[in-house]
């Protein structure tokens, strides 16, 4: 347990200095793929254990806070409730014995992004805000589009790993 | 019957009461943990800056090789327009010639800068997320915030942020929460000066608005700082208007705007920091 969560920590955190410096100079419109989030969600989508889940939560969120936010805490207050809203809906739906199929988890993360993204930007608004902007507009897609082939992609490569260790 | 029911009233009573606990303790920690933050983070970034300062210069020298990769196909046409563009760059010289202090005013504003006596302290940039730079400099260089923050050619970028001990945040010219005064460079130095601001629109864009409707701007109008709220010193390098939206009904005119700042081709900057407001 300890040394999954070290190596996911070190990856969090790989991810966080490439998605803050290499990827820049890859992103559309000035946007770079938020890996942390895709990391973050792929692992709460494929886990059920609860306190990992929670861990995952305050490792990405601190991570996060200590590289872009003034405070700590609104990162990992945003997981967490990422976390709550996903296992309440996947319990709701009650898909779990089928091999997570991915319009399942196409949709589930769709929404998610989106919920993240207006909390985060609820929250720069708050604690910074010098004028009110429009957050729906055609970059607001973008984003969501390009995070979603990321993640499509991590979905597959999770889907790999599950399927080796059902062998 | 009865009891069962109870029992699971009461269970899950219980589980909100966890819920509730255990938000309280978190919300406790953090706020207790926000104490430390400067010197946490301040360590976090110690520890990062190297790694990530090679990453941004291997994105910078890689995306640039596919860049020109990727774009070879279109370098013909780039050139015959570019061979068009020359002839009448060419035929504005001699216009542009006779107008001396317009030229003195576009020439390097770095020179501007030395000229009043800004001092600059030259940082790298090591990161870039939702339109603010993080650079390797902080308070322990002479960095504070609310100092302005250009590259070599006096292109202005954007201001400190906020400070930590050996590094900082910068707020960039295109972030959604900024807004830059500036003029429009006239080409005439009888006209009346037009100024307007620069709003960030978030992912590196920004636009020009709150020009009034009778002043006159046009597709190419140089953008500078205007320095009316001391924010910036003046005439540094904003960006150029690429589409104007005028509408009657509206007192003031709009515009598109291409900021003249190129971040991901940027390796290092630089800070002024003795500019009094």
């Amino acid at each position: 347990m300890f040394k999954k969560l070290l190596i996911i920590l070190l990856f969090f955190y790989l991810f966080i200095l490439l998605q803050n410096s290499f990827l820049i100079h890859y992103g559309l419109f000035g946007l770079a793929p938020d890996l942390v989030f895709i990391l973050f969600f792929l692992l709460i989508f494929f886990s059920s254990k609860i306190l990992e889940n929670l861990i995952y939560a305050v490792i990405a969120g601190t991570l996060l806070d200590l590289s872009w936010y003034n405070y700590l805490g609104p990162s990992i207050i945003f997981f967490i409730i990422i976390l709550f809203l996903l296992k309440k809906t996947q319990s709701a739906l009650n898909i779990k014995k089928d091999g997570y199929p991915f319009t399942y988890f196409f949709t589930l993360f769709l929404f998610s992004f989106i919920i993240y993204q207006i909390m985060s930007i609820v929250y720069l608004w708050l604690t910074d805000a010098n004028n009110l902007f429009i957050i729906f507009n055609i970059k607001f897609l973008i984003e969501i589009i390009y995070n979603s082939l990321f993640a499509s992609f991590g979905f597959w490569i999770f889907k790999k790993i599950e399927h080796v260790k059902r062998i | 019957m009865n009891g069962a029911k109870n029992f699971y009233i009461n269970k899950k009573k219980n589980n909100w009461f966890k819920i509730l606990i255990g938000t309280i303790v978190l919300l406790f920690c953090l706020w207790v943990l926000n104490f430390f933050v400067a010197p946490i983070k301040n360590i976090f970034y110690n520890l990062s800056s190297p790694i990530q300062k090679t990453f941004w210069s291997a994105g910078v020298s890689s995306s640039s090789f596919f860049g020109s990769l990727f774009n070879g196909v279109s370098l013909f046409r780039e050139n015959e327009n570019l061979k068009q563009e020359n002839q009448k760059l060419l035929s504005q010289i001699v216009a542009l010639q006779s107008i001396t202090q317009e030229n003195q005013a576009k020439s390097d504003v770095l020179t501007v800068c030395q000229n009043n006596g800004f001092s600059l302290v030259m940082v790298g940039i090591s990161g870039l997320d939702n339109d603010n730079l993080s650079i390797n400099k902080g308070s322990a260089d002479g960095i504070s915030e609310g100092m302005p923050v250009i590259n070599q050619q006096g292109v202005l970028f954007g201001k400190i942020s906020k400070v930590y001990k050996n590094f900082s945040h910068v707020i960039l010219i295109s972030n959604k929460n900024s807004i830059t005064n500036v003029k429009v460079q006239q080409a005439d130095n009888m006209m009346s000066e037009v100024n307007g601001v620069v709003k960030g629109k978030g992912a590196l864009t920004a636009y020009l608005d709150l020009i009034p409707i009778s002043s006159e701007i046009n597709y190419g109008d140089i953008l500078v700082t205007s320095a009316i709220d001391k924010s910036f010193p003046k005439d540094l390098l904003v960006g150029k208007i690429t589409k104007k939206e005028k509408n009657d009904q509206n007192p003031f005119q709009q515009a598109e705007i291409n900021l003249f700042f190129n971040v991901t081709a940027s390796d290092n900057l630089f800070v002024i920091t003795d500019y009094k407001k």
